[in-house]
C-alpha cells in the first residue's frame, strides 16, 4: 500500500490454507496477501466461515500453510528451524473468542499466566514468575486478590483479561486477537477493547483483529481487510473502506449496520439473498458471484485480482473496471 | 509489596491441597467409604498379624459349624476356621483386585491419552490392535495367557492387566477427544508447549473425573474376576485362603451352611462399595468446577 515504507511485521504472500473434506478441499484461506506495519491494528472482517479464524491460526502456525509465504520481520518463516523458530514464535501470542474453553479450568489465575514463560523456562523461577504475574494481572486491570482463584469463578470480561495477561507474559510484539470481544456483553466489550489499545500505545504492540463486528474494526482498526470465502475482496485505511465502500459485499455489510440517525429509518437496507457457497472446490470467478446483485458473466470465467481504486484502496470486483 | 505478593500468591496455591480435603471431608458418603474401608483395613492388616497363617489351613475343627465363639464365622466342609481363611484371604483378593487395577488404568491412561490427542494413523493402528484383543472374550483371553505363562498368582495378575487394558484404553481415548478440541490446548500449542507437556498438564487432569470413576469400579470387578479365576483353578491355588475361590468352594452347601458364602461374599462386597464411594467422592473433590 501506498502509505506502507519499511519492513511490514508480517506480510503474507499468496498465502492458502486448505483443509481435506470428504468432497475435495476445503479453501479456508486462499491467496492472502496483506502487509502489517508494526505497531498497527490490521482488522479482519467477514462473515461466519470466511477463513477469519483459520487466517489467524496459520500465521501462529497451528496450521501449516498449504501455500504461499508469511514472512515475519522479512524473514520467511517457513526457512526458520529451531533457535531461530522458536524465538519468532514466542514474539507472537494469540487472544482466543471463547473465555470459557480457552482458560485450562483445572489452573488457577496466577499459574494460567505464568504457563507460557513456565514452559518456555523464561523469566526465571518460580517466585520471579509469580513476580511476573503479579505485574501482568495490574497491566491488565485484574485485581491480585483473584490470583488464587479458577476460571469458572470469574466472568466473561476478567476471563478475557486473563487471556490477554497470558498472551502479554512472554513480551511479544504481534498478537492475533481472533474475536476478543464478541463472547462478551456490550459493556465488556468497551473495556476490553480500551485495555487492548491502551496496551498498544504502552508497548508498541501490533495486532491482527479478527472479528465479524463492524463498529468494532472500525474502533480499533487503522486498515481493514474484507474477506468472503477466504479470498480478500476489498483492503485499505479505515476511512477509505468506510466512507467510500465499493465492492458489492462491502457495501451490502455496511447497508447491514444500524445507524443511530432519524434519516436512517427511510433507507431500504440493501439485503442479500442467498447463502454462502461452499467453500469446498470452489469454481473459478468472482466467489462473491452467484450473490452479487450486479453480476455478469465476466464475473464468473475467471478469478479477479485486487486493483487500487484510490492510493492504499485494494477492490477485487469486476465492475470496478467500467 | 511485590515479595508480599508472591507469598500471597503461593498460600493460595497451599490452600489448593486444602480446598481438595475440604471438599472431600464435606461429601458424606465419600466419608462413610473411607470409614468402612479403614476399619476393613486395621481387620485385615491386624488380623494378618494376630491370627497366625496356620489356623487358615487346620482341619481339626468340626465341618458345618455355625458361628460360635471359638468360630467366629464358623468352619467350612473340611472344619477348617472360616474367619481366620477370610482375614487371610484380603491379601490376595486386595492385592490383585487394587493392583491389577492401579496398572492397567495407568496404562491405558497413557496409551488413551497419546490416542486421542495425536489421532491419525498411530491411533488407529493402536485401536485396531486392541479391537483385536477385545474380540476375544476376556475369560478365554485370559485362560489362554495363563495357560501360556503358567499357572499362579502372579501371571494371573499380568493376564487381568492384558485383559484390562483395552477397556481402558477406549474409554480414556473417548474422554480425550472431546478434550483436544478445546481452545486452551489450541493456546498452549501457540506459546511452544510440548505435546508431551499438553498431555500431563492440559489432558489428563481434565480426564481425571471419568478415570477415578472408572479405577473404583474396576477394583471390584477385579476382585470378582480374581475370585473366578482361582474357582477355575487359574490362580489362588487350593488350600490358600481367598475370598472367591471360598464363595466358589462352599457354594455347594449354600442351604445347610450359607455363612460359608456369606462371609467371604460380604468382604468382597463391602471392599468393593467402599472403594466405589472413595472414588466418587474424590471424583468430586478433584473438580473445581464442583466447589461448593
Amino acid at each position: 500500500m501506498a502509505d506502507k515504507t519499511g519492513t511490514p511485521l508480517i506480510e503474507t504472500r499468496d498465502l492458502k490454507k486448505y483443509f481435506k473434506v470428504k468432497k475435495g478441499m476445503l479453501h479456508a484461506v486462499d491467496g492472502i496477501d496483506m502487509k502489517i506495519m508494526p505497531g498497527e491494528t490490521f482488522g479482519v472482517v467477514g462473515e461466519s466461515g470466511c477463513g477469519k479464524s483459520t487466517l489467524g491460526r496459520t500465521l501462529i502456525r497451528l496450521y501449516e500453510p498449504t501455500g504461499g509465504e508469511i514472512l515475519y520481520n522479512g524473514q520467511d518463516l517457513a526457512g526458520l528451524r529451531g533457535a531461530e523458530r522458536k524465538k519468532v514464535q514466542l514474539e507472537m501470542a494469540m487472544i482466543f473468542q471463547d473465555p470459557y474453553s480457552s482458560l485450562n479450568p483445572r489452573m488457577c489465575v496466577a499459574d494460567l499466566i505464568a504457563d507460557p514463560m513456565r514452559v518456555n523456562g523464561l523469566y526465571g523461577d518460580r517466585d520471579s514468575r509469580y513476580q511476573r504475574v503479579a505485574q501482568l494481572m495490574d497491566t491488565v486491570g485484574l485485581a491480585r486478590r483473584v490470583a488464587g482463584s479458577y476460571p469458572h469463578e470469574l466472568d466473561g470480561g476478567r476471563r478475557q483479561r486473563i487471556g490477554i495477561a497470558r498472551a502479554l507474559a512472554l513480551s511479544p510484539r504481534f498478537i492475533i486477537c481472533d474475536e476478543p470481544v464478541s463472547a462478551l456483553d456490550v459493556s465488556i466489550q468497551a473495556q476490553i477493547l480500551n485495555l487492548l489499545m491502551d496496551l498498544q500505545d504502552e508497548m508498541g504492540l501490533t495486532y491482527l483483529f479478527i472479528t465479524h463486528d463492524l463498529s468494532v474494526v472500525e474502533h480499533i482498526s487503522k486498515n481493514i481487510m474484507v474477506t468472503y470465502l477466504g479470498k480478500c475482496v476489498e483492503m485499505g485505511d479505515t476511512d477509505q473502506i468506510f466512507d467510500n465502500p465499493r465492492h458489492p459485499y462491502t457495501k451490502a455489510l455496511f447497508s447491514a449496520l444500524p445507524e443511530p440517525t432519524l434519516e436512517a429509518r427511510y433507507k431500504k437496507p440493501q439485503l442479500l439473498t442467498g447463502e454462502v457457497a461452499s467453500p469446498v472446490n470452489p469454481g473459478p470467478g468472482c466467489r462473491f458471484a452467484h450473490r452479487c446483485p450486479h453480476a455478469t458473466d465476466k464475473c464468473r470465467e475467471a478469478d479477479v485480482p485486487l486493483r487500487e481504486v484510490e492510493p492504499g484502496h485494494l477492490v477485487a470486483c469486476c465492475l470496478e473496471l467500467q | 509489596m511485590t515479595n508480599q505478593h508472591t507469598e500471597a500468591v503461593k498460600f493460595r496455591k497451599v490452600s489448593q491441597s486444602r480446598d481438595i480435603l475440604r471438599r472431600f471431608l464435606k461429601n458424606r458418603p465419600a466419608i462413610g467409604g473411607m470409614v468402612i474401608l479403614c476399619l476393613l483395613l486395621i481387620v485385615f492388616i491386624g488380623g494378618c498379624i494376630l491370627i497366625p497363617e496356620q489356623r487358615c489351613y487346620d482341619i481339626s475343627g468340626t465341618p458345618f459349624q455355625g458361628p460360635s465363639a471359638e468360630h467366629w464365622f464358623g468352619t467350612d466342609h473340611i472344619g477348617r476356621d472360616v474367619f481366620a481363611r477370610v482375614i487371610h484371604g484380603s491379601k490376595i483378593s486386595m492385592t490383585i483386585g487394587i493392583g491389577s487395577t492401579v496398572i492397567s488404568v495407568v496404562l491405558g491412561s497413557l496409551i488413551g491419552a497419546v490416542c486421542g490427542y495425536f489421532g491419525g494413523r498411530v491411533d488407529n493402528i493402536i485401536m485396531r490392535i486392541f479391537d483385536i484383543i477385545m474380540c476375544i472374550p476376556g475369560m478365554l483371553l485370559i485362560i489362554a495367557l495363563v495357560a501360556a505363562l503358567g499357572i499362579g498368582v502372579g501371571n494371573l495378575l499380568i493376564a487381568m492387566i492384558v485383559s484390562m487394558v483395552p477397556g481402558t484404553v477406549r474409554f480414556v481415548r473417548s474422554t480425550v477427544l472431546n478434550l483436544t478440541d478445546m481452545e486452551y490446548i489450541q493456546c498452549a500449542k501457540t506459546y511452544g508447549t510440548g505435546n508431551f507437556t499438553i498431555i500431563v498438564r492440559h489432558v489428563l487432569p481434565n480426564a481425571l473425573g471419568p478415570i477415578i470413576i472408572l479405577m473404583a469400579s474396576n477394583v471390584a470387578a477385579a476382585i470378582m474376576s480374581a475370585a473366578s479365576f482361582s474357582f477355575l483353578g487359574f490362580g489362588v491355588q487350593p488350600p490358600t485362603p481367598e475370598w472367591g475361590a471360598m464363595v466358589a468352594e462352599s457354594r455347594q452347601y449354600m442351604r445347610q451352611a450359607p455363612h460359608l458364602t456369606i462371609f467371604p461374599g460380604l468382604a468382597i462386597v463391602v471392599a468393593a462399595m467402599s472403594i466405589n464411594l472413595i472414588g466418587d467422592g474424590l471424583r468430586d473433590a478433584l473438580d473445581p468446577r464442583l466447589k461448593d
